[in-house]
């Protein structure tokens, strides 16, 4: 498919559009929230401690009376941090292996897939969880552990990829002519295969928002006073009878940006026409 | 199908293995010395020699899994480097409760799922299939643990219509399981309408419907049939994910359930309990797919003759 008609194809899709609008609304809220808060995220202001939503303070202040509205905007930062970093990590390792695997065959294939194999054997919240519980909390351990987890399914679609591409007769002329397996590798068969990988990366992403604000919730994440939307959640379920918007605000702000980045995946999956 | 079936059975007890090496091996990467880590601070050094001969720290590694492995065989499980409570005792009533609430989680799923996928590619693209398919997106993206106290805000502390936190009985499961089955049913939602369509746009469909079937009929009947082979595959798949999405259900309902209680032993560095836990969940993971592996050769003759 040329790259025309798959913006021609991904421009009719209204639901990726949405979701384009929200992703970018996301985007700049991190890149200017210093500029968009109404108040340093991180003070603490006792007279306003649990204050509901209203003019003084739009989406309320949580149990130090820090304002909420500035904290979410704050903790898009994180968010994104968590998806561009893990998708990178998972993105970059799993590409590069499953065209190893995928090119090469034989032991070297064997070995990487049944390594994908066993990591897949265990349900992936679980290998996060156990990931950095043995690293330690931390946003950072946080990224590494998602980012390892993911790997697999970039191999396996990579490695699916491979396959197909390499059957094409140009792979086997360019051999034939003495091409080297570097240029090969990543001249043709990486360009062609790079499609479905994108709209995998936009699907993970949200996933692994998902993941990072969960071991958040769990206070493996973030330290305080870091604002972080799964730790704020957190911090806000003790006041959940008193003070529901404590909790109901930062889980909104997850949803939505998932909700974003699953109908860009969508989108981009259907205009390539591929199944993942 | 005897061929494919021991086949199947040789992966399993491969991918067994390879997870006891695994779950096993979790002492190994930890930094520092594990003694030390279980002990905590300010530990004597006496307790700290007590959890290092217990464990056979100072044995090779072959030895410490060939000993593991085969106590854990034999059904002893060990004690908890923390608590000294037998695993078993600790695991055991908390892992039927996770079932409990995983199955029902799972039933919800498949019925609000398959119900959802199938009006939505009836009424393809109308504001049913919209609303169907808007529902989906929210249920794929929102986190458990933040539906979780949205649904104890609502129903339990502005209704008043069901209980906070577990007391037994059939009222305290309602919510933790509509909010662990609810990312499954939205991912069952989709794949059935997916398939459904493709189904519904086969040739053999349209001879169906030529020979003067009616419309019902034929999506019931013929295009459900052929429809749910994939979905079985991912109801599968669900189940997995339902034990990982248990650590977080559980945490928000104080369920006493093993993803509680496997959040809790990775914050006390609990490893003996750790390792079982892993061992087990894994083993779960590994023996529904193996099943789905099973029944999707039952369903589908292609595979079974292949």
């Amino acid at each position: 498919m040329t790259g025309r008609r798959f913006w021609k194809a991904l421009r009719r899709n209204k639901a990726a559009l949405v979701g384009f609008v929200i992703f970018t609304l996301f985007l700049i809220c991190a890149v200017f929230a210093p500029a968009l808060a109404p108040a340093n995220p991180n003070r603490a202001n006792f007279s306003m401690v649990l204050h509901p939503p209203g003019a003084v303070a739009l989406l309320g202040a949580d149990e130090l009376g820090r304002d909420i509205l500035s904290r979410i905007l704050f903790g898009a930062r994180a968010s994104f941090l968590v998806a561009a970093s893990t998708t990178a990590i998972a993105a970059v390792l799993g590409v590069l292996l499953g065209l190893l695997a995928g090119y090469y065959g034989g032991l070297v294939d064997a070995i990487i897939m049944r390594a994908a194999d066993l990591l897949l054997a265990f349900p992936s919240f679980l290998v996060a969880l156990v990931i950095v519980g043995i690293l330690g909390p931390g946003l950072m351990n946080v990224i590494l552990a998602v980012g390892v987890l993911f790997v697999p399914r970039f191999v396996r679609l990579m490695r699916a990829s491979v396959l197909s591409v390499r059957e094409n007769e140009y792979i086997e002329a360019m051999a034939a002519l003495g091409s080297r397996t570097p240029r090969i590798l990543f001249q043709h068969v990486m360009p062609n295969a790079m499609a479905p990988i994108i709209a995998l990366t936009a699907i993970v992403s949200g996933e692994a928002i998902l993941i990072g604000s969960g071991l958040g919730f769990l206070g493996l994440g973030a330290q305080p006073p870091l604002a972080e939307w799964g730790a704020m959640l957190s911090e806000g379920r003790v006041y959940l009878t008193t003070a529901p918007h404590v909790a109901a605000f930062p889980g909104l702000a997850i949803m939505g940006l998932v909700v974003a980045l699953n109908l860009i995946g969508d989108g981009v999956r259907d205009a390539l026409d591929v199944r993942l | 199908m005897l061929r494919l079936l021991l086949y199947r059975v040789l992966g399993l007890v491969v991918i067994l293995v390879l997870v006891s090496l695994i779950s096993f091996s979790i002492t190994y990467v930890v930094p520092g010395d594990v003694a030390l880590v279980i002990a905590g601070p300010g530990a004597s050094q006496a307790s700290i020699e007590k959890i290092r001969s217990d464990l056979l720290l100072d044995e090779p590694f072959l030895t410490r899994y060939g000993t593991w492995l085969g106590s854990v065989v034999r059904g002893d499980l060990g004690v908890s480097a923390i608590t000294r409570q037998p695993v078993a005792e600790i695991v055991g009533f908390r892992l039927v409760n996770t079932m409990k609430l995983a199955l029902a989680g799972i039933v919800l799923a498949i019925v609000v799922g398959i119900a959802l996928g199938l009006v939505a590619a009836l009424y393809r693209n109308s504001l049913v299939d919209y609303g169907a398919m808007l529902v989906s997106v929210l249920g794929i993206s929102a986190p458990v643990f933040w539906v979780g106290l949205m649904l104890i805000y609502l129903f339990s502390v502005r209704l008043r219509w069901l209980p906070i936190t577990d007391q037994g009985g059939i009222a305290h499961l309602i919510l933790p399981s509509i909010t662990i089955g609810m990312y499954s049913v939205a991912v069952i939602a989709r794949v059935t309408r997916f398939n459904l369509l493709e189904v519904l746009g086969r040739d053999y469909i349209r001879t169906a419907k030529a020979k003067g079937s009616s419309t019902a009929r034929v999506s019931l009947k013929h295009a459900l049939k052929n429809a749910l082979i994939p979905v079985v595959t991912v109801i599968g798949l669900q189940f997995g994910y339902l034990m990982g999405g248990a650590v977080l259900t559980e945490t928000v309902f104080a369920y006493p359930g093993i993803g509680r209680l496997f959040a809790d032993v990775v914050f006390t560095r609990d490893f003996p309990v750790m390792q079982i836990l892993m061992l087990l969940l894994a083993a779960i993971f590994a023996v529904t797919n193996f099943l789905v592996d099973i029944s999707y050769a039952l369903l589908d003759p292609r595979i079974r003759h292949a």
